[in-house]
């Protein structure tokens, strides 16, 4: 007989089956892969962001392979919390997992707003603020890297939804756990560590920038080491759960975020180039914590001798 | 047709004219003309986005991709043998409308890929379809053999005279689907060609459907990193498209 695994996990409020979520903007507004694999097999997911109106994104081209890796300027093309609210959050009520909305605003008050708007709303378990993306021109990065400013914007949404409030920190700062640390006094539950890389993918034949938009984020195994290495540092900084994020394909990958201090972890672009990755994770995690001598994952949080 | 995604078997991958290949792989559930499957993990040690395939043919146990190699991906894909592991997802997009009456099929280079499907569904369905296709060089006209049998007529253009009559596909293309009394027109190549075939198509009052090609990341509708400017706004290749109505097509958010 062997030891059942308890794969069980609380975050700021939230109890989900296992650890895995599927990322912001890599699992669509949760409908999209249900003929390839069973929603309710995640521990959660997270939706694309959602913005106050719809928005439609930025020009083509939008995406690039790198080195283990890719960069992405979609620009946040979201439906609007309208349209969310008529035609998207219904199909996920009783979807058998942990569903949590991303939000984006160009300001302050937009935020705002779409946090107001989900007040009440039946079949969302948690809100995580986007005051990290680097695609778009007013909005996103600049929320995310003073401190200051993400306090207020974090206190504000606090304040505007009673539901557990994940704050996605970008990695494009000097000290993260000075916006960790943000995000914990203005209220936030758990932090999500770490959005996309600022970078550019180059054509020397053309001379130009491929993204439309010159700049995108990185993503995928290439930014691994840096979301460890943060997710780590906040851990040591700070008492805030952290959802760990950033080039997670395997299994293994999913202990290691664990061990250095994350509670639960996403995946984005893993999903990308395997659509069963998620499900793989799934079953590859028991046999792995089986001989790793795991039997409770929760109890490995941040237990690496770092 | 929903998509699967499966850890399949390349059951064989054959060299189809210069540079071009042929590869089958286990697949039951068949595919829509004008639909595609992504193909994953194609380097086998290291991180890679897969690549889109159109479905070229299929039968109750495999389907069958053509590709050129120009890249890391169909380098890696040309070195599978018969056996090999190969992640693929599909059935995928939307695929052509049902056609209506005689069509003219466009192709431009391994654009013949995403519209052989369509001759073959044309020809079971009593349709007449003629061909036009053109390619840089004589190599590029892949697939000649096995079309000329299914099309009402095949014209071949090559940039360099070396088959064919010499020149692009869109020479003479007005006055094609004037005489030839086509009801549609389906194409499928570079952007260049389908803006091209698109400004003819509309002035000869002929419905055309284009096959696109985008960078593509999931295939699935949720990166959202395929988008094309369609009917003043951002469609996503991989689940509205591949095919477009030329009547929308080019068209932006404003
Ligand atoms: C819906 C859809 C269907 C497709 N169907 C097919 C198909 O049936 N057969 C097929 O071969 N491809 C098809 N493609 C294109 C395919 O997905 C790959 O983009 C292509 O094979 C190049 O991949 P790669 O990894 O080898 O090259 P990459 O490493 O991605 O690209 C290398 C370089 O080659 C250039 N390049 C890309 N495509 C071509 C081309 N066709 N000719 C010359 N240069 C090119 C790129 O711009 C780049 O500079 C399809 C794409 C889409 C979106
Ligand atoms: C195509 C794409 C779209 C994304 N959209 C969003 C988004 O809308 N909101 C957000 O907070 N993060 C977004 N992200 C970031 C991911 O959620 C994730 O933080 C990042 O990709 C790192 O994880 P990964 O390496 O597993 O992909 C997006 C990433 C990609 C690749």
């Amino acid at each position: 007989m062997t030891t059942a695994l308890d794969l069980s996990v609380r975050v700021g409020g939230v109890d989900f089956a296992n650890p895995l979520l599927a990322a912001s903007g890599c699992f669509g507004w949760g409908v999209e892969y249900s003929s390839i694999f069973p929603v309710r097999a995640l521990g959660g997911f997270v939706t694309k962001g959602l913005s106050q109106k719809p928005r439609p994104g930025n020009a083509p081209p939008r995406i690039a392979e790198t080195a283990s890796g890719m960069l992405n300027s979609i620009g946040i093309e979201s439906v609007g919390v309208d349209a969310f609210l008529a035609e998207k959050l219904p199909p996920l009520i009783g979807c058998g997992t942990r569903v949590i909305v991303n939000l984006f605003g160009e300001t302050e008050d937009e935020y705002v707003e779409i946090a107001h708007r989900l007040r009440g709303a039946t079949g969302i378990h948690a809100l995580e603020l986007n005051a990290s993306c680097p695609n778009t021109a007013k909005g996103g990065l600049e929320f995310g890297i003073v401190p200051d400013v993400l306090r207020s914007l974090t206190r504000r949404v606090r304040d505007a939804n009673p539901l557990p409030l994940y704050v996605k920190l970008t990695p494009n700062v000097t000290d993260i756990t000075a916006s960790a640390r943000a995000a914990l006094e203005a209220g936030a539950d758990a932090v999500t560590a770490i959005n996309t890389l600022r970078g550019i993918v180059l054509s020397a034949e053309s001379r130009r920038a491929v993204l439309s938009t010159r700049f995108g984020g990185l993503s995928g195994p290439a930014i691994k080491p840096i979301a460890l290495a943060m997710v780590h540092q906040i851990r040591r900084a700070l008492p805030i759960p952290i959802i760990g994020c950033g080039g997670i394909t395997s299994a293994r990958d999913v202990v290691e975020f664990i061990l250095a201090g994350a509670s639960a972890v996403q995946i984005g672009t893993a999903l990308f180039a395997n659509p069963l990755a998620a499900q793989e994770i799934l079953v590859e995690l028991p046999v792995l914590c089986a001989r790793l001598g795991i039997t409770r994952l929760a109890d490995q949080i941040g237990a690496a001798a770092l | 047709m929903t998509p699967a995604a499966r850890r399949s078997t390349v059951v064989a991958n054959e060299s189809y004219g210069h540079n071009h290949f042929k590869l089958r792989f286990e697949w039951s559930g068949g595919f829509a003309a004008g639909q595609f499957f992504m193909l994953g993990e194609l380097a086998k040690d290291s991180f890679i986005l897969p690549r889109a395939f159109s479905a070229f043919r299929g039968d109750h146990n495999s389907v069958e991709v053509v590709y050129k190699v120009v890249g890391r991906g169909t380098h890696h894909l040309a070195e599978m043998r018969a056996g090999d592991d190969l992640l693929a997802w599909g059935p995928l997009g939307n695929g052509f409308r049902e056609s209506t009456g005689p069509e003219l099929l466009v192709a431009g280079g391994i654009g013949i890929a995403g519209l052989f499907a369509r001759a073959e569904a044309l020809a079971r369905s009593g349709h007449r379809a003629a061909l036009v296709f053109g390619g840089r060089t004589e190599s590029d006209l892949v697939g000649r053999r096995d079309l000329d049998p299914i099309v009402s007529s095949a014209t071949y253009f090559t940039e360099d005279g070396s088959f064919g009559e010499k020149g692009r596909v869109t020479n003479g293309l007005a006055e094609t689907l004037k005489r030839g009394g086509f009801r549609s027109l389906a194409a499928c190549g570079p952007a260049p060609m389908l803006d091209a075939v698109a400004l003819i198509a509309r002035d000869a009052g002929v419905r055309a459907q284009l096959s696109v090609e985008a960078p593509m990341a999931c295939g699935m509708g949720v990166c959202l990193g395929c988008s094309v400017a369609v009917d003043g706004r951002y469609a996503r290749a991989c689940t509205e498209g591949p095919v477009f109505d030329a009547a929308y097509f080019g068209v932006g958010p404003r």
